[in-house]
């Protein structure tokens, strides 16, 4: 009898057995849900990071091929920490609907991370290490620091989502309290100085003055040398028509006019007449030499040729302009 | 309801008169190798084995009623397609089977033959 009995006890403790492993070792299941809707796009409108949701699809396809089981598990438990500490660090509350997806995948999470333990690390583990690569990315994505993602990546290794939000936030402050902008006070703008606008208006006045052809000097108006000027004429018909130089029924006495008023007078003194215009525009004075040469006396109004005389006048002239 | 992986194992495996134990031993030892896996879908599963790259031998698993079947077996096919599988085969003894991909929308191929037990058998090709 004791060896049928024993034999039904053994029988017994081995299913006794493979029941409690059943129950301490359950499979571990992707959900299709996982693959399906959880493309990073989507997990954004679920309210799973995008990295988070990145890492729950890209894992759960690489499981479906046969990838490393606890990959399963550490990207769910990545979506649920994320969605969770996410929203300790202010992200938006999901919808119903997401909460719900997430639970299915959190729970199968949950079997997989027994497994997970089983093979050598911790549930808790998976769901910091998981935690800390979401926070990293989540604080990282909202302040645009990257050191300050992995310090409060770092810090989820060791802290509970509470003290991880906690410290997240006072990182993000230190960050932003710390950052050049604030470093050094930016310099205060000096009152508008009237006078140092004018001066260097006057400057840029010169110097675009002295970079022109006119010279440094000169005035910018439209002075031009007599070569440069138009030729005369130049706005007149080569050959008046005959509508214009004649009045058809001219009768004796009647003079033939033209339209054409006036030319431009010239000067009497001839090429002077620049020279008087230079003078006036630089307000200097042409002075005794202007049409003489230095020591020259001015004829006395005969016409013949000047002579050599000796006389006081001559001589005065001489003795002032030290000839 | 949502029913465990083991229930509706435990259900699929007393249906056909099998050891559900040696069954889910067996398929946590193929899970642990890599060459197993479970998809589920509501109270669907999708239990399939990698024969090569892109390709599967699957078994459908399921607690769902007849309309759930066929929106949770859709999904599965989406999930499967994501994730790179281009070719699935299955061997069932129960056609209700091809009725549920045709309304799904799934194309397939079906060969019927004979098992070695004598009992006939259909044997579904699923393309991408």
């Amino acid at each position: 009898m004791g060896g049928a009995s024993k034999a039904v006890e053994d029988v017994s403790r081995t299913i006794s057995n493979v029941s409690d492993i059943i129950q301490k070792n359950p499979l571990p299941v992707i959900e299709a849900v996982a693959i399906i809707v959880l493309a990073p796009e989507v997990g954004i409108a679920l309210g799973v990071s995008e990295a988070a949701g990145a890492a729950i699809s890209s894992a759960a396809v690489a499981a479906a091929n046969g990838g490393d089981i606890n990959q399963i598990a550490t990207s769910a438990a990545a979506g649920y920490a994320g969605g969770t500490v996410g929203g300790y660090a202010g992200a938006e509350a999901t919808g119903a609907g997401a909460s719900a997806q997430l639970a299915d995948i959190a729970a199968s999470a949950s079997g997989s991370a027994a497994k997970t333990a089983l093979l050598g690390g911790s549930p808790d583990d998976v769901l910091k290490a998981a935690a800390a690569g979401s926070i990293a990315s989540e604080v990282g994505g909202e302040t645009g620091s990257k050191v300050l993602g992995s310090v409060a990546g770092q810090a989820a290794l060791e802290r509970t989502p509470e003290q991880i939000a906690i410290s997240a936030g006072t990182q993000a402050a230190g960050d932003y309290l710390k950052s050049p902008t604030f470093d050094t006070p930016p310099p205060a703008q000096a009152p508008l100085d009237q006078t140092a606008a004018e001066d260097a208006r006057l400057a840029r006045q010169e110097a675009s003055i002295a970079g022109s052809e006119k010279g440094a000097y000169m005035p910018s108006g439209s002075f031009t040398s007599p070569a440069a000027e138009p030729p005369q004429g130049a706005y007149l018909p080569k050959e008046p028509t005959d509508k214009m130089n004649v009045i058809p029924d001219r009768r004796p006495g009647q003079y033939a006019y033209t339209q054409f008023s006036s030319l431009p007078a010239k000067s009497k003194t001839g090429g002077s007449a620049s020279s008087e215009a230079l003078g006036l525009a630089l307000g200097t004075t042409t002075g005794l030499t202007a049409s003489r040469g230095a020591g020259e006396i001015e004829g006395t109004g005969t016409g013949g040729q000047r002579k050599q005389v000796w006389n006081e006048e001559s001589l005065k002239l001489k003795d002032a302009l030290g000839v | 309801m949502k029913a465990t992986a083991q229930d509706i194992i435990r259900q699929d495996v007393e249906r056909t008169g099998g050891d559900f134990n040696r069954t889910y031993a067996a398929l946590q030892q193929g899970i642990g190798n890599n060459k197993m896996r479970v998809m589920r879908s509501g109270n669907t599963l999708l239990i399939y084995t990698i024969k090569a790259p892109g390709q599967a031998e699957i078994h459908i698993a399921t607690m769902d009623s007849p309309r759930e079947v066929v929106d949770n077996v859709k999904k599965l096919h989406q999930a499967m397609l994501k994730a790179g599988f281009k070719k699935a085969t299955s061997t069932v003894t129960n056609p209700m089977m091809t009725k549920v991909l045709d309304q799904a929308g799934i194309k397939y191929r079906v060969q019927q033959k004979p098992s070695v037990s004598g009992e006939q058998e259909f044997a579904i090709e699923i393309g991408a």
